[in-house]
């Protein structure tokens, strides 16, 4: 026994409490939202490895317009949760059989140059969703016309951490979320597929070493979309499904596109395939629920990006949205 | 019928049985690793409760409620460290009973190698089961362990002096 090990049974004179009446009353309560996904966010090194791996399959000239990659199966096994005192709930159930109740018609196009400069919290319009959708004449198989377009706010100069406050001194206008749409995108070609789109509007210019991520919440699972000035998108199925270890998958969206807006911000925006979805989301009803979006800085110490410490993570655009992709 | 309720019920005792054996120990560990009661009491109690929640999706409960459990912790330290920027990097409970000056020095260390000593050097986990637990490789874990060794022995020789 070493020294140190000698020294650290000081430890055993500590005196616990007795837990198990608080264990049992926390066991009762649904597991949040947020708390899953910011969990998962540590499932990020192998979306880093996704990316990487996606953008040599691009160099190569792969000449696959979309790949599904199962990348790895993620092992870090992050899920629970970090984020004990949120609030905000979620029927577990709800991911199967929750349709569409309404959604949102008005929003304009994901893409866009975004809506007026959020002040207040998460919002969107309400409007009455085309109950499924079916493929045009002409579409491939398997292809279906994803929801009419969907939009949420997020408060300006709130980006500073999770939950923060608007705080226009704490603020950095390139990680603050506006707002952010999803919506449909037709099929042209095997080379301009569509699908589906999502976009998030930021206060400022996007920065490179930043990660602009929207996400959305089915079964046991989240669907994050990647979203980076200067990267192909990608998108990661992350599912609790049957272990403690999260399944992971990744798709490959369209390349991001980064737009100013009028007042100084940043759209970006990619369009996903949705004939590539994980087939959990197809059985799923192809709908995501809790549309959210979140952007996480890179951090240079070390070279990873730890979204689940919430560190990382500069701002939470939240929803109760939903969205069939 | 009443399958899934026994189910529910065996997961449950056993979970409790898993907590009776390990609770205090693994209380301890991230105690030390926290350096503060209620984050330990919060992150111990949260791990166990999800492991109730997730029944029989998890393989190994033990392993997956201590590495619960010094996530949610690490979660907590670095809500507080956003939410009270001006105190430091974290905001160590100075123990004045036994443990304390155990405490006070690992308050000193960075979070990786704190955890990293705590976990092999108290629970006994080897350094690839630390390495999983705190979303780490094996290599920068012995890195951890070599310089936080290095670092308690300057700090714990300084304060018995």
């Amino acid at each position: 026994m070493t020294d140190l090990e000698q020294r650290m049974k000081e430890l055993d004179n500590l005196q616990p409490p007795d837990l198990w009446q608080s264990i049992k009353v926390r066991s009762g309560r649904p597991q949040t939202f947020i708390q899953r996904i910011l969990n998962y966010f540590r499932l990020v090194s192998a979306m880093q490895v996704a990316a990487f791996a996606l953008a040599l399959a691009a160099i190569i000239g792969a000449g696959v317009v979309v790949t599904t990659l199962r990348v790895q199966e993620v092992s870090t096994a992050t899920d629970p949760g970090e984020t004990a005192n949120e609030d905000e709930n979620i029927d577990e159930s709800k991911g199967d059989q929750t349709k569409s109740e309404g959604s949102v018609v008005s929003g304009g196009p994901a893409g866009s140059s975004g809506g007026p400069r959020a002040t207040r919290g998460s919002s969107s319009a309400k409007g009455v969703q085309s109950a499924g959708s079916h493929p045009a004449s002409g579409d491939p198989p398997g292809f279906e016309t994803a929801g009419p377009p969907v939009f949420y706010t997020d408060q300006a100069d709130d980006a500073y951490g999770p939950d923060s406050p608007p705080n226009a001194a704490l603020s950095q206008t390139e990680f603050d979320i506006l707002r952010v749409d999803w919506g449909p995108v037709p099929y042209v070609s095997e080379e301009s597929p569509g699908g589906y789109s999502t976009s998030i509007t930021i206060a400022g210019a996007a920065r490179a070493d930043a990660w602009y991520i929207s996400f959305g919440h089915f079964r046991s699972c989240d669907l994050y979309h990647i979203l980076a000035p200067g990267i192909t998108a990608f998108s990661n199925a992350v599912c609790l499904d049957s272990d403690d270890s999260p399944q992971s998958r990744i798709v490959q969206g369209s390349p991001v596109t980064s737009t100013p807006t009028a007042d100084g911000g940043t759209v970006l925006s990619a369009t996903f395939d949705n004939r590539a979805i994980p087939p959990s989301l197809q059985t799923a009803g192809r709908t995501l629920h809790n549309l959210s979006a979140m952007t996480c800085m890179h951090r240079t110490n070390d070279g990873s990006l730890d979204c689940a410490s919430q560190i990382d993570v500069m701002d939470i655009a939240r929803s109760n949205e939903t969205y069939r992709v | 019928m009443e399958t899934a309720p026994r189910a529910l019920k065996a997961k449950s005792t056993g979970i409790e049985e898993l907590y009776r054996s390990d609770g205090d120990r693994l209380w301890r560990a991230v105690l030390a690793f926290a350096g503060d009661r209620e984050v330990a009491s919060d992150a111990v109690a949260e791990a166990f409760a999800q492991a109730i929640r997730r029944g029989s999706a998890i393989r190994d409960p033990k392993k997956w409620v201590w590495r619960a459990a010094f996530r949610i912790a690490a979660g907590d330290l670095g809500r507080r460290r956003r939410s009270l920027p001006d105190e430091g990097a974290h905001s160590y409970e100075m123990e004045t009973s036994d443990g304390g000056t155990l405490l006070a020095a690992l308050s000193k260390l960075p979070p990786k190698q704190r955890s990293s000593l705590v976990l092999h050097h108290y629970a006994g986990y080897s350094a690839a089961e630390v390495a999983d637990m705190i979303g780490s490789t094996s290599a920068a874990v012995r890195v951890h362990l070599h310089r936080g060794r290095i670092r308690m022995r300057e700090l714990l020789e300084a304060s018995d002096d």
